[in-house]
């Protein structure tokens, strides 16, 4: 009886391995495909918005004037640049933070991996006493 | 408190899973049958105990519940605790996978060592018990901090400091599960006390 108990439990137990631990979160470092931009026309290879990339390409044409207006504009640019470089850093922490935290999913899930493998024990106690 | 993977050696981490499985099977005899539900209740109050935060000034501290469980379950707690860490890992990713075997016995063998104790002090007053129940509380923690000194210590790292900054972190926890036991030991005295005796008398395993 308690190698079939044994066999259960891992049998019940490897499903929840292989779907939670190694699918999802096993690599949290990895960073998520760019997603292709289907609202501008030129989007930049790593995903970025193309905004910057513009600007950046708007920005180096202006500074071949070698225009003293010209330059002060560059360096506003690469300033406004840097901050929403910042700003996107500072989502996407946020948002693998949000991402590793459990949730009712997993709660749920918890639970009724304990009342399951119990309820099975209490199953095939039962059947060793037929009284 | 869960040992992360790649912190314990692997001879550490294989010795500790053994143990912990032995101790595991040898609980699994000792579950009281009639009284399944209680074990799975509490297996799932420390499965979701983690989650709950404490803020504590700058920081914030999470419960644990291995002095709680000892002491209403008795020998079945072990399993109870090693089933709801096996949980904890699969699915809130706390601890390592490979280091299962030392966090069930970090939580485990407290939560032995507070039942037993609880055990021996059933026939004292209620007044007593509600204060063995806060020891018991405290003891949890703070059986649980040393023996994760002592297996980080076996990995290499220097035991007094680990062991010193492992207390002084779950000092605050301590307290506040030991209030916690001693509540909830009060409260089932009064309204169902033989639930405070039950789980030492009861035992399924026959052969």
């Amino acid at each position: 009886m308690l190698p079939r108990l044994c066999f259960l439990l891992l049998l019940c137990i490897l499903p929840a391995a292989a779907s939670g631990h190694f699918s999802g979160h096993a690599h949290p470092d990895e960073p998520d495909h760019p997603h292709p931009h289907v609202d501008a026309p030129e989007s930049s290879p790593q995903g970025y918005p193309a905004s910057g990339l513009q600007l950046q390409t708007a920005l180096v044409d202006k500074a071949s004037s070698a225009d003293p207006a010209s330059i002060r504009q560059l360096m506003a640019g690469q300033q406004a640049l840097q901050t929403e470089m910042q700003r996107l850093h500072e989502d996407v922490t946020a948002l693998r933070a949000a991402r590793a935290q459990p949730g009712l999913t997993e709660i749920l899930g918890g639970i009724g991996y304990i009342i399951g493998l119990l309820g099975l024990y209490a199953w095939f106690r039962a059947r060793r006493r037929p009284s | 408190m869960h040992l992360a993977d790649g912190v314990m050696p692997t001879r550490l981490a294989l010795g500790c899973a053994a143990v912990s499985l032995a101790l595991a099977i040898w609980s699994v005899r000792r579950i009281p049958e009639h009284d399944l539900p209680r074990v799975a209740v509490m297996a799932a109050a420390f499965f979701v105990a983690a989650l709950v935060h404490v803020p504590l000034g700058p920081t914030s501290v999470h419960l644990l519940l291995p002095g709680l469980v000892g002491v209403l379950l008795g020998p079945a707690a072990f399993l109870a605790i090693a089933l709801g860490l096996v949980l904890q890992s699969l699915l809130f990713q706390f601890g390592g996978l490979t280091a299962l075997g030392g966090n069930i016995l970090i939580m485990g063998l407290p939560a032995l060592a507070c039942g037993w104790l609880f055990h021996f002090g059933r026939r004292l007053d209620p007044g007593r018990r509600v204060a063995l129940g806060f020891l018991c509380g405290v003891l949890g923690i703070f059986g649980a901090a040393l023996l994760l000194a002592l297996l980080l210590a076996l990995s290499g790292k220097d035991f007094l400091g680990v062991a010193r900054l492992a207390l002084l972190a779950h000092l605050p926890v301590m307290l506040i599960e030991g209030v916690m036991t001693g509540f909830i030991i009060a409260f089932l005295a009064r309204v169902k006390p033989e639930m405070l005796t039950l789980p030492l008398q009861g035992s399924a395993g026959e052969r």
